[in-house]
């Protein structure tokens, strides 16, 4: 008679762990996919396109300037998710290694790394009002941007 | 390196050049830029030679600050000072001061007080001693100052153009300075118990007016990522004053060396693997002394990072300074009528405790014609911030 019980206490908490399973199994799917990335530029620099190489080279520091345009890449500050997800995906190094990149670069031959900011909405408003400003956010960040045009899309 | 004018007694002077800097950086100011750094404290023990006792000791290594700010779309300075010990208090070191100007990704020219762009090494690392993965320079790369045999600075004009090409990297860069002069004790020279020569780089001005040129070609092949070959070298007349080598009565003493010096490097440096090699050939010319080859120094190092935190490395160096040659004799490196030759072998571990702070044990073997063979083993922590 007890064992009886204890069974259909069991039975009667199924539908509720088979869902709660079901919440914690989607949610997982959800963080392991990543978001699609966008490279943003300021909409009057004189560029359309840009290939991965070529924005890799803007944030190692390689390529400065867009005809006498002056370029300005704007990051984020240390371990911000879409810093790192950018790093990973589009420039394929670590976070720690692209700050050493920058501690070389710099007592080496001078130079000023990305500028840093906090938010996606502050990557949107440096990059609006920097004639070569260029930055990077996730596609669903991109709902009210002003003055910029994407450039790269960086797939899920 | 301390040389002239550059020099100023370690005084609070100093100090409040360093605190206006990091005050300037700090938030509120109308202009801030950044304030970077290297330091190190370096423990050491060296068996005794023939020349020295044994000792060991801990001591504070370079501490190098370093400023680079944009003036505006095309100029840019970089500006850095030591804070060394030469044995007793500690100096102030302007070490470098340049101004540049960018014309477009490929060209800039820079003015003022560089690093000679002579091989690999001297321009990747120079006061930076976290960013080597050994404790140490190659001895034969040591700052002017500390027995150094090459001009590891120059105060003129660098010229400085890359191209990306369908085969990759291309880098040519090129220097026009102030030509180096050796000066010290003669009697020193002589007797040869205490260097206490000096290569000068004429930092504080040309009082010979004999300039020396630099240059160096670097190529990063597309189809070998992390490959770099270079080849530098550099022109110009050392002028050796205030110093009487002759004084034994063996070598007549030039005033003038036509110096052409000629650098191959080759550099692999992926995410773990290290390997970095360069090959130095001094041909020192003297219309007084004659009969002497070439003098010659090469390292090779290797090193692989396991796990990003710990990495075995090896190096081997070696200088061969042959007998009576001006130079070598001039800045105390050898005797008159001897070749000297010297090698180094080093095996460590570097321990990378953060991507600012590493730990590095060594263990060294030093065979010398000069000074006989000991040992010596070596900790460093290094930070920079």
């Amino acid at each position: 008679m007890k064992r009886q019980c204890h069974t259909t206490r069991i039975a009667a908490l199924a539908p509720w762990l088979a869902a709660v399973t079901l919440v914690l199994l989607l949610s997982t799917v959800g963080q392991a996919r990543a978001e699609e990335m966008v490279v943003i530029v300021n909409a009057n620099a004189p560029v359309q396109s840009l290939t991965p190489k070529e924005v890799k080279e803007i944030f190692l520091g390689e390529t400065a300037f867009w005809g006498d345009v002056k370029i300005v890449p704007v990051g984020y500050v240390d371990g911000a998710k879409v810093q790192n997800d950018f790093l990973n995906r589009v420039l394929h190094v670590t976070e720690n290694v692209y700050k050493t990149y920058w501690i070389k670069r710099i007592f080496r031959e001078g130079g000023t790394p990305p500028r840093q900011v906090g938010t996606a909405a502050d990557a949107l408003a440096a990059v609006a009002r920097t004639p070569g400003g260029i930055g990077f956010v996730y596609a669903s960040q991109m709902d009210g941007a002003g003055e910029v045009r994407a450039v790269l899309r960086v797939p899920d | 390196m301390r040389t002239g004018m550059w020099r100023a007694g370690m005084a609070p002077l100093a100090w409040a050049a360093v605190l206006a800097a990091a005050l300037a950086a700090a938030p509120g100011s109308a202009r801030a830029f950044e304030l970077n750094g290297f330091g190190d404290v370096t423990c050491s023990d060296t068996e005794a030679n023939n020349n020295a006792p044994s000792n060991n000791g801990c001591a504070l290594g370079q501490l190098a600050f370093y400023l680079a700010e944009q003036l505006s779309d095309h100029l840019d300075v970089l500006a850095e000072y030591v804070i060394e010990s030469p044995g007793e208090g500690f100096v102030v070191d302007l070490e470098r001061l340049q101004i540049g100007y960018a014309f477009n990704n490929n060209h800039k020219i820079r003015a003022g007080r560089f690093h000679n762009l002579l091989g690999y090494w001297n321009l990747a690392y120079h006061h930076g001693a976290h960013l080597q993965t050994t404790i140490g320079r190659p001895f034969f790369l040591e700052f002017e100052d500390e027995n150094g045999v090459i001009p590891v600075h120059m105060v003129g004009l660098w010229w400085d153009s890359r191209f990306n090409t369908s085969a990759g990297r291309v880098s040519l860069g090129m220097m026009a300075g102030n030509g180096a002069s050796i000066t010290g004790d003669p009697t020193a020279v002589a007797v040869g118990t205490v260097n206490t020569t000096e290569l000068n780089p004429d930092s504080a001005g040309d009082h010979d007016n004999d300039k020396a040129v630099s240059a160096r070609l670097a190529i990063h092949p597309a189809a070998v990522p992390g490959l770099g070959v270079g080849v530098s070298g550099q022109v110009g007349k050392v002028n050796i004053t205030d110093i009487d080598i002759n004084a034994d009565g063996t070598v007549d003493p030039p005033d003038q060396i036509d110096q052409t010096l000629g650098v191959l490097d080759l550099e692999y440096i992926t995410d773990a693997l290290e390997v970095l090699a360069e090959y130095y050939v001094w041909m020192n010319d003297s219309a007084r002394v004659s009969g002497y080859d070439d003098s010659s120094a090469y390292y090779v190092q290797a090193g692989y990072q396991f796990a990003h935190k710990v990495t075995p490395y090896a190096r081997y160096e070696s200088l061969d300074a042959k007998a009576n040659d001006p130079y070598f004799i001039a800045v105390g490196m050898t005797l008159p009528g001897q070749e000297r030759q010297k090698s180094i072998t080093t095996v460590g571990v570097r321990y990378d405790i953060h991507y600012r702070a590493a730990l590095k044990f060594e263990l060294r073997a030093v065979d010398d014609d000069l000074d006989g063979s000991y040992n010596e083993a070596g900790v460093q922590w290094s930070f920079s911030f």
